[in-house]
């Protein structure tokens, strides 16, 4: 069907540039003529396709950005270049060489430097060796090829006992202390409290139950005011075994020296102490100078774990 | 990448989009590109599609094209609101819109083949079908297609220069013409073509102007 109109006629009438009568006269032909209404929906269309094409051209035209970049990242290549621009493999050389120093560095003040702590299990000398240097047990050997402590005794035979399970090693200083803790325990429960008689009410043999079951917090709750050195003593070993290193760390400090377990607490104190490193170096330090002062120490200076003990302190900060 | 092709300022939301509202195809060829080269832009797709399962390394670039188009697409047809959101936001949740509706579309597949893999009824097992959503989708751009068919690749050539804003000078230069006049009568003729071809197939045109 034939209409008067063309083409731009019809597109100044969509875009709204007609004039009223003009405007007027084609809404009455678009009201009877089919063929003008199918041209009208041909221009919508036609922006529609407008459209479309312009979206695929520019999709196209993004990944020609990406193909000339890869040409030009093979030309650079090519070139004998690198891909990598210099500053930016400047860096990472800095980088690298920077975490390669921390490497060595960590290796050599954490690793090489800091003796197996957690692996050589030993015994805190007994009461009586504590007071008679001539009883004392020499200085743990440590077999690593089967992983077993030899241990010599008094006749110089040598008895072997299995070590412990391996713990993981870690830079925890309370894993160390507490494995030195151990021994001070057994010790503990076989000499101060004698046998535990179930029909024993007396606090003794209350608290060594308890020892035994290793209810810790009730030993520090009923222990809570003890004033007296020896019951201090157990109250530092359950507060260590309940991780309250500091308040061990006080417990075991208030036993006077002149006691018989004034070392013992010492020692005590000494790995209460390791446990929180390095916030306690300057204490700790303070305190293994007095220890090697002291006349007692010079009894001990073979005991291995204290020897240890400092090497840990080499860790602190100078 | 040429140098010469690299943005040299930064651009704010607001230069963006007057470029891109704007006729001056290099304008927006500038301010698209900066958005393509824009890494905050580039990881927030990739790390979007990596959230929903696509091989991020391989497909970030399908993806941002396809949105950097719409958004110049919405930008153009007033759809983009300044008020709702950042342009990079907005970027990424066309991404984001658009990669749900694929997985929607992957998953109704996927169950539809099973069951139909699974059915021992023939009726079933011959649907080949989509549901209707994604039929009048693909239906457009079908018809679409049929439209440009029918020009010539010359035709089609001069009409995609024209939709991606070339000036006539520019045309000319890129078709091979003397001057902007006779690219203005080719311009004119190949619109013409393409009006008369929907015309005298009413049907197409309707599928395409449906929304």
């Amino acid at each position: 069907m034939n209409h008067p109109y063309e083409f731009e006629d019809i597109e100044d009438y969509k875009n709204g540039n007609m004039s009223g009568p003009d405007r007027q006269a084609f809404e009455e032909e678009l009201a009877k003529n089919e063929y003008l209404r199918q041209e009208l929906e041909a221009l919508s269309a036609e922006g529609e396709i407008m459209t479309y094409l312009r979206k695929e051209a520019l999709i196209e035209e993004m990944s020609k950005w990406r193909r000339e970049e890869e040409e030009n990242g093979k030309k650079i290549l090519v070139a004998g270049g690198n891909i990598i621009p210099f500053n930016i493999r400047r860096a990472l050389a800095i980088a690298a060489s920077l975490t390669l120093l921390l490497v060595a560095v960590y290796y050599f003040t954490r690793i090489a430097d800091k003796p197996d702590f957690v692996e050589k299990p030993t015994e805190l000398p007994s009461d009586s060796t504590l007071t008679t240097p001539e009883n004392q047990s020499p200085p743990p050997i440590i077999d690593e090829k089967k992983e077993e402590v030899v241990m010599e005794d008094k006749k110089g035979e040598k008895q072997e006992r299995e070590s412990p399970p391996r713990k993981e090693q870690r830079p925890d200083y309370w894993v160390a202390a507490e494995a030195r803790i151990d021994p001070m325990e057994k010790s503990l429960a076989d000499r101060l409290m004698s046998p535990a008689n179930p029909n024993d009410t007396s606090q003794n043999a209350q608290l060594k139950r308890w020892m035994m079951e290793k209810e810790y917090g009730k030993i520090s709750s009923a222990l809570a005011n003890t004033t007296n050195p020896d019951y201090l003593y157990v109250k530092g070993i359950a507060l260590f075994r309940l991780k309250n290193y500091r308040e061990a760390a006080d417990a075991f400090g208030s036993i006077p020296e002149n006691v018989q377990r004034g070392f013992d607490a010492q020692w005590g104190r000494a790995l209460a102490l390791v446990a929180l490193l390095p916030a306690t170096c300057d204490e700790l330090s303070d305190l293994l100078n007095g220890i090697e002062n002291n006349e007692i120490q010079l009894h001990r200076k073979k005991v291995a774990p204290l020897k240890e003990a400092i090497e840990f302190s080499k860790t602190c900060p100078r | 990448m040429n140098n010469k092709d690299k943005p040299k300022k930064a651009f704010t939301d607001e230069e963006i989009l007057d470029a891109l509202k704007s006729y001056d195809r290099r304008r927006v060829h500038e301010a698209l590109k900066y958005l393509w080269l824009d890494k905050e832009l580039v990881n927030s797709v990739k790390n979007l599609l990596s959230y929903k399962g696509f091989d991020a390394e391989t497909e970030t670039d399908f993806w941002l094209n396809d949105a950097l188009a719409e958004f110049d697409r919405q930008v153009k047809s007033g759809k983009y609101d300044t008020s709702q959101s950042g342009i990079k936001t907005y970027i990424v949740a066309i991404v984001w819109k658009s990669s749900a509706s694929q997985r929607r579309t992957e998953k109704r597949r996927t169950e539809k083949n099973k069951l139909l893999t699974d059915s021992t009824n023939s009726v079933l097992r011959d649907a080949t079908v989509d549901p209707e959503a994604e039929f009048m989708s693909q239906e457009k751009i079908e018809a679409i297609k049929k439209a440009i068919s029918g020009l010539t690749p010359r035709c089609r050539k001069i009409i995609t220069l024209k939709a991606l804003h070339y000036k006539n000078e520019e045309i000319a230069e890129e078709m091979g013409y003397n001057n902007k006049d006779t690219v203005r009568e080719a311009v004119g003729d190949c619109r013409r073509m393409l009006r008369t071809y929907l015309a005298n197939h009413p049907a197409l045109s309707k599928i395409i102007n449906e929304k």
